[in-house]
């Protein structure tokens, strides 16, 4: 089933000459991961906020769930869609519990007590991204990887059908960032839409279904690892010559494509900057 | 519901609090008089001074701690900042000047229930302003915009009241002095009933529907994602906690350091969920300042030290300790 549905989309913010978002089109479907990767000031968190309502298009369509998303509520929206962004700094000490039981907001409004089917939710949130030995702990004295992990868990108490994320592993070690990203699979094989940014070409190459190559605003490639993530695209993307090899294996991510950034000395006849 | 023993607890200690403030003061009582004047059955002048003296300024003193505790924490939410207060934005500038303009005339002292007035207008006035201008930066409620808005027209406010300070003489200069500094002595059933009547029902809506604050709390963006209408929120929270704080200000002036540090100690001791943390804020508020006023009434009796002297006097030792004791325990 398709979840979201973009045409044409673009998009620039009050008082910038350039568009930050062009004429993009995309689908996201349930079940799926799609990552969405390209350089810093592609575009990516712009058309992640415009998939989002949260930024009004300037031309193009959205639609999420077959209805064009002004037809959508924030509040009918947050009961269908977990949202990661990129900051978030609580003002003040929050417990893990506390975080995570955030993510039924959409279900209590302002106004409701908590049911047994909430308190449910959230344990079953918190147990998913294991975090049930972290519950009475404050957010801020958890690391990064169980921070991120208690931001995923508010988000499925939620109870989405699909979650977008953006930069879920960014500044995390190599265990956590796998965790994430085996958490996000999981999610998919659950049936959940997983939209994510990231800047982890060779882990987004492994995990995702399909891989969105945005540049200066426009999609320069769309599909699977193998058809984005070649030398001539990424390179032209991010401007800098790369090598690409597949995966040695084992296991099922043999052939995926991986990246190697160049160095000036590494080939010469190639123009390095 | 998991909270009932908090709840239970902080209502027996006011219960407590009121209790000893009735007891208390600079004529001697003992719990037998106390008893007997709640009841009617003592002597004539214990039943006055306890019914008609100490319950109305403890039962006051207890809704305006309420009301200050849960504007401070309202405001802290809003603006996501701990220095945040009642008076941040202005409101206790605004209403001083509203009070100390009625002073200045005379009106006064000729008729007195026109110095709350006075002093609402003033309050009210300044929250209209805030709102304005900060309204002015965009769409929605920018809490940049808001927080500026407020200690602008603070600061001005203040400028005002020091002009209109400066141009008073003898009793009116000395009245305007002793209402700015914050005092429960102008205390009676029909100033507590009217108080109840328009803190009560704003504190328990304010307490319902909290939640939104948490999202606030934790992050703007994360909140409009999880549906809250963030502008709307914000405006509501600064309009309903600029009233607890200017129906107070009104009636008894500005007693400083309750809204600041009763917020961040019932933070401390129960977390940081909004709807646990209004009502017990509100509660721990509304047993402390009887409290302090008991002391301020008594330590050179029959003389009165200002009551924000006490608050802070007594406050800031009981929460440095709650903080010394949280931040030892914390890992990391």
């Amino acid at each position: 089933m398709s979840l979201w549905l973009a045409r044409g989309l673009a998009y620039r913010y009050p008082g910038s000459p350039v568009e930050a978002v062009r004429e993009v089109d995309l689908d996201v479907g349930d079940g799926e991961v799609v990552a969405l990767v390209g350089p810093n000031g592609a575009g990516k968190t712009t058309l992640l906020l415009l998939l989002l309502g949260q930024l009004p298009p300037l031309r193009g369509r959205v639609e999420f769930a077959g209805r064009p998303l002004d037809a959508w509520s924030p509040g009918a929206l947050a009961r269908r869609v977990g949202v990661l962004p990129q900051h978030e700094e609580p003002a003040f000490p929050v417990t893990v519990r506390e975080l995570v039981a955030m993510g039924r907001y959409p279900h209590l409004g302002a106004w409701r007590q908590e049911r047994p089917s909430d308190v449910e939710a959230v344990a079953a949130a918190v147990g998913r991204c294991g975090l049930a030995e972290l519950t009475g702990r404050p957010f801020a004295t958890l690391s990064g990887g169980e921070r991120q992990r208690a931001r995923l868990a508010r988000a499925l108490a939620q109870g989405p059908e699909a979650l977008v994320l953006d930069e879920p592993t960014a500044g995390l070690d190599v265990a956590s960032e796998m965790e994430m990203w085996e958490l996000l699979r999981r999610e998919a094989r659950a049936g959940r839409g997983v939209l994510l940014t990231t800047h982890n070409l060779n882990l987004a190459a492994r995990f995702a279904d399909r891989l969105l190559l945005l540049s200066g605003g426009r999609l320069l490639g769309e599909g699977a690892a193998t058809d984005v993530v070649t030398e001539p695209r990424i390179g032209a993307a991010y401007g800098w010559p790369v090598r690409v090899f597949p995966h040695s294996g084992p296991g099922p991510d043999r052939g995926a494509p991986q990246v190697v950034p160049l160095r000036p000395n590494d080939e010469p006849e190639r123009k390095v900057p | 519901m998991r909270d009932r023993p908090l709840f239970g607890g902080l209502l027996v200690a006011l219960l407590a609090a009121l209790l000893v403030s009735v007891r208390f003061g600079a004529a001697g009582l003992d719990w037998t008089a106390v008893a007997g004047g709640l009841r009617g059955t003592a002597d004539q002048a214990s039943v006055t001074i306890v019914r008609d003296l100490r319950l109305p300024r403890a039962l006051l003193g207890a809704l305006i701690g309420a009301a200050l505790a849960l504007s401070g924490a309202t405001f802290q939410a809003l603006l996501r900042n701990p220095l945040a207060e009642p008076y941040v934005l202005g409101v206790a500038g605004g209403s001083a000047l509203g009070a100390v303009a009625v002073i200045g005339t005379g009106w006064a002292l000729a008729a007195p229930w026109t110095l709350p007035l006075g002093a609402m207008a003033g309050a009210f006035a300044t929250i209209a302003v805030v709102v304005r201008i900060a309204r002015g930066a965009g769409p929605g409620l920018d809490v940049r915009a808001l927080l500026l808005a407020g200690v602008v027209v603070g600061v001005f406010c203040n400028a005002c009241l020091l002009l209109l300070l400066s141009l008073q003489r003898g009793e009116a200069f000395r009245e305007a002095v002793f209402w700015l500094m914050g005092s429960l002595a102008g205390a009676s059933w029909a100033a507590a009933a009217w108080l109840a009547a328009a803190i009560l029902p704003v504190g328990a809506v304010l307490c319902l529907a909290a939640r939104p604050l948490d999202l606030l709390a934790v992050g703007e963006e994360s909140a409009r994602h999880l549906g809250v209408k963030v502008g709307r929120t914000r405006l509501l929270a600064y309009l309903a906690a600029s009233f607890l704080t200017a129906v107070s200000v009104a009636v008894a002036g500005s007693i400083g350091f309750v809204g600041l540090f009763v917020p961040h100690a019932a933070r401390l001791l129960w977390g940081g969920a909004h709807r646990r943390l209004l009502p017990a804020a509100a509660l721990l508020g509304a047993a402390f300042l009887p409290l302090a006023d008991t002391l301020a009434r008594t330590v050179v009796a029959p003389a009165e030290l200002p009551l924000g002297v006490i608050t802070a006097f007594v406050g800031v030792p009981f929460f440095v300790a709650i903080m010394r004791r949280r931040l030892a325990g914390r890992p990391g």
